[in-house]
């Protein structure tokens, strides 16, 4: 049996079912000390005393570490414009997502009990907490020291003319669209033990999505060779992009480096809320106009985000949203202006999608407004736009081969009870539904239970692309050892792909079992540590399948030649797979050939609004992604309903609240991340298999896809059922039951 | 010196004597003082489930309990659920086989909370699955998987009973 | 985290505990199912320097007819227990009814009926219960006992009418009006959690089909559980059909409550809760007092 293809258990299964995995919090050593850090309580603030003697003089206190105890005193994924701590006489405070200083004791108790006695005083600042108040004139700056403006980077993209196309159109649609900051509230909150190895170098055990770069950022703090530091990575909680920029691991390093001894930390769910980075809020004006016939002829969007205090991935998840704003369509005429700004809320940066989410709501909504107008299909007006082979982007490169998107929404379309006739392709009408599918336009009426329900279905699509985007040079190594005499006996993989419960390290094996041509019992992943690895990049961008399949390849391919051509034993062969070039964005007209792959995936829902309470529920949810190849299909599918789950919670039921740069929904019982009873009654978890080319025997990414189009699909629904537009998320009862109490309900019959 | 209490806790069918602060949550009790780290805290107010336990047989949040309440008291947490060490108890199994798990970080909460419910029920319908695990939170599968891998569970369950 | 700390005591009787409640009073606090108790001590909200734990003394956990042909519970007794004991199905399919919409099944294996009372959570469903059904709580302590209707026990925001020294030792609930019909309908955020608005109503018909009875109980609208008073008055002596129960809907969330925004949900939304839900309980309440069957 082939491996690749199979819905083999996961390799970790066994471990994670009897209690006998261990995460980050699980693992200590003897003597350890206990770390506790302390959180700023005013933002933004100047900090106008700040004295440690006490602290250092309580019971138990082993240190106390602030701003001058940092070798090098910044960090950031993508520019160091974060200190590392921010303790000092005037410190400055910009998020309540800052570390003030750090106290280490001998117990857990005493580093708490400590922490009070730090003596602080703050000076309040007059802060930014919107992209609208950021964006004032004469708005107060985050970050003085950059300039003049809160503005952290902007993009523009510009081809052809949009206001001829604008004044030659038949329909045009303009709206103003809001999202909303998401949690990533993977179960697992932040803990890590760091410590003083015999051979000096300083290990740091840690959940995280990319391991050499975890090395690099403490390298940098600490002023040390990146050889002297160690990560690794044990089993992780959950990661969707929220473990990519570094939380507790440079501390860690740093405590173990200040003390010479063993410090662990674990943060509670609040200091994990507060302390790692959310997904970004957005604002947009989007206009857009089409022929009577259905061509889109132009579509003008400006978009900003909220960065928060710091840049963690915000410019690099612009990049992503400038693009998917525009959707999976031929557009002639476009011009983008997207921007993220700083502000003294908690610091954005990575989370399934990357900006695809919020790209595809501003283009997706636009294309159900434009059916509307047009009186249109949704469907009809998709197929008559969406990319074909060879198609354009909006940045005037032509896009990778295997562009499926148009497969995703026809197979979607019929699931969900579309038809395609004659006359194009047509919604399912009451009369013609399969028993399975709840009349769309039901009359609604009082029920048993008093309430008057409204059903309603809708449909959209979706890109997403595949690696590292804009001109950075993405790369994976892997390495594989091939044993034995005769036949190869036992085969050593190599890759620091990190396995964050995706299942990365599964897929691996299956691939490496393939690639070889041995059974996967044979097959050995060596994966958890930057000593033993090389760089793999990170676990996002629903890359890894992509790329380390690539890089096993290629090593594979050269350990297999040395095998047999040279008869080494042990064969051994590194592999440094680099993908296709890619440009970044040209600063006038945004001309760039930005990704190196994509993967589509379209989705329709049907929904039930509770007219009176406002409360939606989801009945079903038809998911079609293009994946290429399913490596392993169960865990395909389990990508697919997990994404679904985070994407109903993000359009139904999460609601990170703010006051004045303070989270007030710091818990999860404020926070609400879906159980059971709160995601879709019923999904259909369907793929394709359309290879890519470029992919490892044909493989896609697709971790982050079927988070994308869920959002505007519910909220075509939700007009389907009401007849109302919703342009803002969340789509919580408060603001459906108020709107439809405004503007009543239209008969739809 | 604040008060220390002595208890007697069976767990795992091994009996412990401990003597412990009265604030001492039973969460931090199993994980720290006894080793068993496969209870796993992700919220510390009973909102997240990944620390439930049987407490004399039945499912409850080990972090809204104190170990001192525990005293005289059986405990099974997720480390003595397999019957012996090469062998695991068919909800693993089904977890196991029907990918009911990514991170794993919830699975011993979701484990636990269902060993008592399909004891009762030993055919549920989705309805009553959905219901029985709306206690636990898990962030990574979107709970399909589970659903499918309770009702696995409950046909090896009732295959080892036949 | 970890709770503030605390003297721990296990009595064995409830006299021992009594004493232990005297003697410690103002601080003291007594640990039922400490499925809301521990959270708030988790987050340092609360810091009782002394818990009295209820959970080893027998006798505090039964069910039972009481002589007026309802239920005398014991304090202790956990909300599984209720919410599969067949006595509650048949005699009160209010109280039935009610105990699955609270919290998870995890939390109602611990959770206690007594300790809901006492803690009186606002937005908790038992309480509201307890007007709805004109209960009555039977506090005890060193000094005697004494029975409190639930009308005068819930005083405000997580506030009673017990005094320091006293527990709860029991619960009456008197059985519906013959012939009534009853509904309880809440709303939250997700499934489990506290209500943002939730509602019961009774209400029972004389021979010539007027309202003779009437109870609207509300919960998660103001600093404790509220009756609809106004609501309850426009339908008092009156024919109800839907127009009635429109107009004490309206009059229930108009006059009848003030409530608090907080997170989940402003006033006004609440405000806006209250009238479907009212119009909700007393649309079922009355087809059961029609004899029909509901399904809600």
């Amino acid at each position: 049996m082939r491996a690749v293809g199979s819905s083999i258990p996961r390799f970790d299964a066994q471990d994670k079912v009897t209690g006998q995995a261990l995460y980050p919090g699980d693992i200590h050593m003897p003597g350890q000390l206990h770390m506790k850090i302390l959180w700023p309580d005013q933002v933004p603030a100047r900090i106008t005393r700040f004295d440690v003697s006490k602290a250092l003089a309580a019971p138990g206190v082993v240190a106390v570490l602030a701003a001058d105890d940092v070798p090098v005193n910044e960090y950031g994924l993508i520019m160091p414009d974060q200190e590392v701590l921010v303790g000092r006489v005037g410190g400055l405070v910009r998020s309540i997502i800052d570390q003030v200083a750090l106290v280490i004791a001998e117990s857990e108790e005493q580093a708490e009990a400590a922490l009070d006695l730090i003596e602080i005083e703050y000076e309040p600042l007059p802060g930014v907490y919107s992209i609208e108040e950021a964006l004032a004139p004469e708005a107060p700056l985050v970050h003085p020291e950059k300039g003049d403006s809160n503005v952290l980077l902007s993009y523009r993209i510009r081809l052809g003319d949009v206001e001829k196309a604008f004044a030659e159109a038949d329909v045009i649609v303009e709206r103003t669209y809001r999202t909303h900051p998401q949690e990533h509230a993977y179960l697992q909150p932040e803990a890590g033990l760091g410590f003083v190895r015999p051979d000096g170098k300083i290990e740091v055990i840690v959940g995280g999505q990319w391991m050499h770069e975890d090395r690099e950022q403490i390298a940098h703090a600490l002023a040390l060779p990146e050889d002297q530091i160690v990560v690794r990575y044990p089993p992780i909680g959950g990661a969707f992009g929220g473990r990519e920029d570094m939380s507790v691991q440079i501390v860690l390093a740093l405590a173990a480096q200040k003390t010479g001894r063993p410090v662990k930390i674990q943060w509670s769910r609040g200091e994990s809320i507060r302390g790692h980075h959310k997904r970004h809020a957005m604002i947009a004006r989007a206009k857009w106009a089409a022929a009577k016939d259905g061509r889109l002829l132009a579509a003008e969007i400006d978009v900003s985000t909220d960065a928060g205090a710091y840049a963690y991935t915000s410019t690099k998840v612009l990049g992503n949203l400038t693009l998917a704003c525009l959707g999976p369509y031929e557009i002639p005429n476009v011009k983008v202006d997207s921007r993220t700004v700083y502000t003294n809320n908690i610091a954005a940066g990575a989370f399934r999608g990357f900006g695809g989410p919020q790209g595809h709501f501003i283009a997706e909504m636009q294309m159900n407004h434009l059916a509307e107008a047009l009186g249109m299909d949704p469907v009809e007006l998709r197929m008559k736009n969406l990319w074909r082979e060879g198609s354009r982007l909006a940045t005037r490169s032509v896009l990778p081969p295997g562009v499926t998107v148009r497969e995703t929404l026809a197979a979607c379309a019929r699931d969900a009870g579309w038809e395609e006739t004659d006359a194009g392709w047509q919604r399912p009408r009451v009369e013609d539904l399969p028993a399975a599918i709840t009349p769309v336009h039901r009359a609604f009426s009082l029920d048993a239970a008093g309430g008057r329900k409204a059903r309603g279905i809708g449909i959209a699509t979706s890109f997403k692309n595949v690696g590292f985007s804009l001109g950075y040079v993405d790369e994976s190594w892997a390495t594989v050892e091939l044993h034995g005499a005769g036949a190869i006996e036992r085969v050593v993989v190599h890759h620091a792909g990190a396995d964050v419960g995706q299942g990365a390290h599964t897929v691996m094996r299956q691939f490496a079992a393939d690639f070889i041509g041995v059974p996967l019992d044979k097959i050995e992943l060596i994966a958890d540590d930057t000593d033993h690895t090389l760089n793999s990049g990170s676990s996002s961008a629903s890359r890894m399948t992509f790329m380390a399949g690539n890089a096993i390849r290629g090593a594979a391919e050269e350990a297999l030649r040395l095998w047999r051509e040279e008869e080494e034993r042990p064969a051994i062969a590194t592999y440094r797979y680099v993908p296709r070039p890619t440009t970044p964005y040209d600063p006038e007209t945004g001309e760039a050939d930005p990704n190196i792959a994509y993967g589509y995936c379209t989705q329709a829902a049907e929904v039930e609004v509770d007219l009176d309470t406002g409360h939606i529920t989801v009945l079903n949810l038809w998911n079609v992604t293009d994946v290429g190849r399913a490596v392993n299909p169960a865990m395909v599918r389990g990508q697919i309903y997990g994404a679904v789950a985070q994407s109903i919670g993000w359009t139904l039921l999460e609601d990170l609240k703010y006051d004045r740069g303070q989270v007030l929904t710091d818990r999860l019982s404020t926070y609400l991340v879906p159980t059971v009873l709160d995601t879709a009654i019923h999904i259909a978890p369907d793929f394709l298999e359309n290879p890519d080319p470029q992919g490892p025997l044909g493989a896609r990414g697709m971790g982050e896809m079927p988070f994308i189009p869920t959002a505007p699909a519910i909220v075509a629904a939700v007009h389907d059922a009401t007849g109302i537009w919703f342009d803002e998320l969340p789509l919580t009862p408060e603001r459906v039951a108020m709107r439809l109490k405004e503007v009543g309900i239209e008969d739809q019959d | 010196m604040s008060q220390r209490i002595p208890i007697t806790v069976r767990v795992n069918g091994v009996t412990y004597q401990r003597e412990v602060e009265p604030r001492l949550l039973l969460s931090d009790f199993i994980r720290h003082d006894l080793g068993l780290t496969g209870t796993h805290v992700g919220c510390e107010h009973g909102v997240c489930g990944a620390c439930t336990i049987l407490f004399d047989g039945q499912p409850v949040r080990s972090c809204l309990l104190f170990a001192v309440q525990a005293d005289g008291h059986n405990i099974l947490t997720i480390e003595g659920l397999a019957p012996d060490p090469d062998h695991l108890h068919p909800i693993q199994e089904a977890f196991h086989d029907a990918h009911a798990l990514q991170c794993g970080f919830c699975t011993p909460g979701f484990v636990m909370t269902l060993k008592p419910f399909l004891e009762e029920n030993p055919d549920p319908s989705d309805e009553e699955i959905r219901e029985a695990i709306s206690g636990n939170l898990c962030r990574c599968t979107g709970y399909d998987h589970i659903v499918d891998a309770v009702h696995l569970a409950a046909d090896k369950m009732k295959e080892a009973s036949s | 985290m970890k709770p503030p700390p605390f003297d721990y005591y296990a009595p064995d009787t409830l006299d021992e505990a009594l004493a232990l409640m005297a003697q410690h009073g103002y601080g003291a606090k007594a640990l039922a199912g400490g499925q809301s108790l521990v959270p708030t001590m988790n987050f340092r909200l609360a810091a009782p320097s002394v818990l009295v734990d209820l959970n080893r003394i027998p006798d505090l956990s039964y069910i039972r007819l009481a002589p007026d042909g309802g239920l005398l519970i014991g304090a202790m007794t956990r909300h599984v227990q209720a919410e599969k004991n067949p006595k509650v199905a048949d005699k009160h399919p209010l109280l039935h009814a009610t105990m699955p919409n609270i919290g998870h099944p995890q939390i109602r294996n611990r959770g206690t009926l007594g300790g809901s009372i006492a803690h009186a959570d606002p937005a908790a469903e038992l309480p509201a219960l307890m007007r709805a059904v004109q209960g009555r709580i039977k506090a005890q302590s060193a000094r005697g006992s004494r029975w409190i209707p639930a009308d005068d026990f819930f005083q405000g925001f997580f506030t009673t009418a017990l005094a320091e020294d006293e527990l709860i030792t029991e619960l009456h609930l008197p059985p519906l009006p013959a012939g009534s019909g009853w509904a309880i309908e809440e709303v939250a955020r997700r499934h489990g959690d506290f209500a943002l608005v939730g509602a019961f109503a009774i209400l029972h018909l004389d021979g010539a089909g007027r309202c003779d009875h009437v109870r609207i109980s509300l919960f998660g609208v103001g600093d404790g559980p509220m009756l609809a008073t106004t609501a309850m008055g426009v339908l008092r002596g009156e024919k109800l059909d839907d127009e009635a129960i429109a107009t004490a809907a309206e009059a229930a969330a108009q006059k009848d409550v003030d409530p608090p925004s907080d997170v989940h949900a402003t006033a006004s939304f609440r405000r806006h809760l209250v009238n479907v839900l009212v119009q909700r309980t007393l649309t079922q309440a009355l087809a059961r007092a029609a004899g029909q069957e509901v399904t809600a």
